[in-house]
């Protein structure tokens, strides 16, 4: 629910609820004010007729005015009542007053009474008005909400806009749009804040992460310089070489996922890459000769269709390690025997390959150090370099397993 | 052939001069900026190997000294950083190879006798190994002055051995070598027992020894005062 609609409900019920109680304190001081005054008119017609009869004049006009001579006075004298009058088919309001007079020694009883039709004319007048306000509050609000709330709120969803498109990753700063309204300006303030709050401890988060990348290198390198010194001394037993195979094979291994963590670091800075115009079966052609022989390797039976070329402005280095990425996982979790399709078709590039069903869930291939394989030594950053460079050409990678087969399929932006 | 080695680095200066002394080689180490500039004013070198990242200077300026002052000396950059814009800059002021930390010692002394035989003998140079001689720029073998037609991977690997004789050189080097090193792409290097087999079985057919030995599913080694019978 939008802030204005809700604004608006929370306004529209307690305005009705307002706007019933004020009706009827309306209608109540109305009926009472006008009750004063007829029961004032009442008496001075009674008076009138006190006086007409004194003047020896025959008085009364039913149902106004009704005389009765010589009644004695009871206890409904000088009251003020309100009646009804049966009167053909309806009934009619009638508010009378009743009083006992004595004229030339004689006693009179004289009631007169005074429509009250106008009454309900009232009620009925202070209800439609009651209810003009209502409708046209509505359609004000409704109003407020269509436009004014566009005007208002505009400051808010440029804000919103420049949010979605904000990244940490980017160099820019955040630019919010000034406004006049001082809840925005708050929020802007502290948004801006926040930002460059962020960007600051992600810069210094990056930048440690590279200087740890940077500082692995060396022990790394020292420690694998000694280690094949010491698989060249001639006093080493089997035991000794197979626990010194092992360490080194952990040891690149570690180097290995070092290297690929400084890779996929260096890709989110965009400017260190130079772009040239890269024909995409030619750099496919040479990754696969360099993975021949890990073809023959398996005897994976490789079929190669290239309907046309696909034309790409990339990096050469990121667009060989995306195919040689994507080619030698097709390999690597390949049966042996299996299969690997290649295929470039308009502006697509699949390769698919026979493998295992996927053990769980496939949409983690691409996060970092997920691995769905026995493979130990596979580091799991692969595909997460894959996409990064994907991503960072506006290029579609998509991922899918039907009955044994594994695609990736690469739409590339024309 | 002297060498100088200059890397910030001391123990993994240490193994390198350890490592490929054995060749024959003559080093001389430095683990300054300064030193390594005072060494080269005063000494004619034939090979030098430059870290990029020295604490008192950058190896780069090594690197435009030498191409000066010493034309002739054979360059190989060594660096941790892996980025592409060292790899341009330092190829491109004439380094004859490079080099991203951490590598296989054996690989760094295969390197250093490609750049000096393609600078001392000019292209010209022969390896021979009894009755093995191979023309590496040629990219020839012959076994007892007969012709052996190998593929250009048994080559390479024929070529690393022979650069590292009589040392355990492991699979991951040999593919690393050959197939370039590419950190997600190998992880299961027993592929390479076919090429090695392969190769084995040609320069056998053709009247070689064979200098080739298994060690223990870590690698192998080639000795030539060593024949599998």
């Amino acid at each position: 629910m939008k802030l204005i609609s809700k604004i608006n409900r929370y306004f529209l019920v307690s305005s009705l609820i307002t706007l019933i109680i004020i009706s009827g304190g309306l209608y109540f001081i109305i009926v009472n004010a006008f009750t004063g005054e007829i029961d004032e008119q009442l008496s001075h017609i009674a008076r009138k007729a006190e006086q007409e009869l004194a003047s020896g004049k025959e008085v009364g006009f039913a149902p106004f005015i009704e005389v009765t001579p010589a009644a004695p006075a009871d206890s409904t004298a000088g009251e003020y009542k309100n009646i009804s009058i049966e009167n053909k088919r309806e009934s009619e309001p009638f508010r009378q007053y009743t009083s006992f007079v004595r004229v030339n020694g004689n006693e009179y009883k004289i009631i007169t009474r005074i429509s009250l039709i106008e009454k309900e004319d009232l009620l009925f007048s202070v209800l439609v008005i009651a209810i003009i306000t209502i409708v046209f509050l509505v359609l004000v609000l409704f109003f407020i909400n269509r436009t004014v709330s566009k005007i208002i709120f505009s400051d808010f969803y440029a804000t919103i806009d420049k949010l979605d498109s904000f990244s940490l990753k980017n160099d820019d700063e955040l630019e919010l749009s000034k406004s006049d309204i001082k809840e925005f300006q708050q929020l802007n303030k502290s948004l801006l804040y926040l930002s460059k709050k962020s960007k600051k401890e992600y810069r210094s988060l990056k930048e440690f992460s590279e200087e740890v990348n940077h500082e692995i290198q060396t022990p790394i390198a020292v420690i694998k310089s000694k280690l094949e010194l010491l698989l060249q001394s001639s006093n080493l037993n089997s035991e000794n070489l197979v626990l010194l195979d092992t360490v080194l094979k952990n040891l690149s291994r570690l180097e290995r996922i070092n290297k690929s963590i400084l890779l996929l670091n260096k890709i989110e800075q965009k400017g260190l890459f130079e772009s040239t115009d890269i024909k995409l079966s030619e750099e496919l052609n040479n990754v696969l000769n360099t993975y021949n022989e890990f073809i023959s390797a398996k005897n994976i039976t490789l079929t190669l269709k290239i309907n046309n070329d696909i034309s790409i402005n990339a990096n050469q280095s990121l667009i060989i390690i995306l195919l040689s990425n994507l080619i030698s996982n097709a390999i690597k979790y390949n049966l042996p025997d299996g299969k690997l399709d290649i295929e470039i078709n308009g502006k697509m590039l699949t390769i698919s390959n026979t493998g295992n069903k996927p053990k769980s869930d496939t949409d983690k291939y691409f996060a970092r150090f997920y691995k769905d394989s026995d493979l130990s030594e596979s580091v799991g950053l692969g595909l997460t370099i894959a996409k990064k460079i994907c991503n960072m050409y506006s290029t579609c990678i998509i991922y899918s397993y039907t009955e044994g087969i594994h695609t990736i399929t690469l739409e590339f932006k024309k | 052939m002297k060498i100088l080695l200059v890397e910030d680095e001391k123990e993994l200066a240490k193994s390198i001069v350890q490592f490929i002394s054995k060749e024959g080689f003559i080093f001389e180490t430095a683990h300054t900026f300064s030193i390594a500039d005072e060494k080269l004013s005063l000494n004619e070198y034939d090979c030098a190997l430059i870290d990029l990242m020295l604490p008192d200077g950058s190896g780069l300026n090594l690197v435009k000294n030498i191409k000066k002052h010493q034309p002739n000396c054979g360059l190989i950059i060594i660096t941790a950083k892996n980025s592409l814009d060292d790899k341009l800059t330092g190829l491109d002021l004439g380094a004859d190879d490079y080099l991203t930390k951490p590598f296989h010692l054996a690989e760094l002394n295969a390197r250093i006798k490609s750049v000096i035989r393609r600078r001392k003998y000019e292209g010209s140079s022969e390896i021979i190994l009894n009755e093995i001689t191979i023309i590496p720029d040629k990219r020839e073998v012959t076994v007892k002055n007969k012709p052996v037609e190998l593929t250009r991977r048994e080559f390479d690997i024929l070529l690393f051995f022979v650069s590292n004789k009589e040392r355990v050189l492991t699979k991951e080097s040999i593919v690393e070598h050959v197939w370039g090193n590419d950190p997600n792409a190998f992880d299961n290097f027993d592929f390479i027992y076919t090429h090695i087999k392969n190769l084995r079985k040609k320069l056998i057919e053709h009247g070689a020894n064979d200098y080739f030995h298994s060690v223990y599913g870590i690698g192998y080694r080639f000795n030539l005062n060593e024949t599998n019978k």
